[in-house]
């Protein structure tokens, strides 16, 4: 899976480059997701702006991902899409994560 | 964007894998769009059909390879779905209750699965499972927004 890592000041983003996370990568997912946060950055900020489709062995895997990385950390999203957004409100994982709308206020407010 | 004076039916044939299911899924969200379909009942539509076929991938053929037969019809601002394949029974031979596991937990009991059928009651009407011989028939509809 194409997932890219960068850190921007105390955060730890990681771009998602794919349109989906379905049941054919949520394994890969989790896996990739592992790696990327294995350096311990207390605060990572998932980017799923590019992200069309996650269905729930996908949804599984995000909160999978947050939850290998230990309750000392955050996992933050931003960058929902439309089905993304509601695949989230409905399983009600909107209210386990925070959410972001753009990077821009992520990052602001990791900052501030 | 409505569409609700589209008259179709399809069917697709596919192998019961996880890479099949997502390329039927993205064939059919095509399909659909060209139709009229608005994107917002696309995406619903999308999300039902990508559980129904991963449960059938998952439960039905667990260790064997197998057939999913996928039959739609869009009438009368409604799209009727039929999934079929030739693998185990559902439990009990009864649609799984769909209830949406807990969130309200401490973060390591967090649910990471249990979602689909959740999703599939909630998105749907008139759910409903068969068992004949050696096929399961689940069958559902999904009313597209006037």
């Amino acid at each position: 899976m194409d997932l890219v890592s960068e850190q921007i000041g105390a955060l730890n983003v990681i771009t998602v480059n794919e349109a989906r996370i379905d049941a054919a990568v949520a394994i890969q997912f989790k896996d990739a997701m592992r790696r990327l946060t294995a350096n311990g950055t207390t605060h990572v900020l998932l980017n799923l702006s590019q992200v069309l489709f996650v269905d729930s062995s996908g949804l599984g895997a995000i909160v999978g991902a947050m939850k290998q990385m230990g309750s000392e950390r955050r996992l933050d999203l931003v960058g929902l899409t439309a089905d993304v957004d509601n695949v989230f409100r409905m399983t009600r994982m909107d209210t386990i994560f925070d959410i972001h709308d753009t990077m821009e206020t992520a990052i602001g407010r990791a900052a501030g | 964007m409505s569409a609700p004076n589209i008259d179709y039916e399809f069917s697709v044939s596919i192998d019961a894998s996880d890479v099949c299911v997502r390329k039927a899924l993205v064939d059919i969200r095509r399909t659909l769009g060209r139709l009229g379909v608005s994107e917002k009942d696309c995406g619903r539509i999308e999300i039902v059909f990508a559980e129904a076929m991963n449960n059938i991938v998952e439960h039905a053929y667990p260790s064997v390879s197998g057939r999913i037969d996928i039959a739609v019809t869009i009438s009368a601002g409604s799209v009727h779905a039929v999934f079929c394949d030739y693998g185990c029974p559902l439990p009990n031979l009864t649609l799984p209750h769909g209830k949406l596991p807990k969130t309200t937990v401490k973060r390591d009991s967090l649910p990471e699965g249990g979602f689909g059928w959740f999703l599939i009651h909630t998105l749907t009407e008139k759910l409903d499972y068969t068992r004949f011989e050696d096929k399961n028939r689940l069958s559902m509809r999904i009313v597209l927004d006037p």
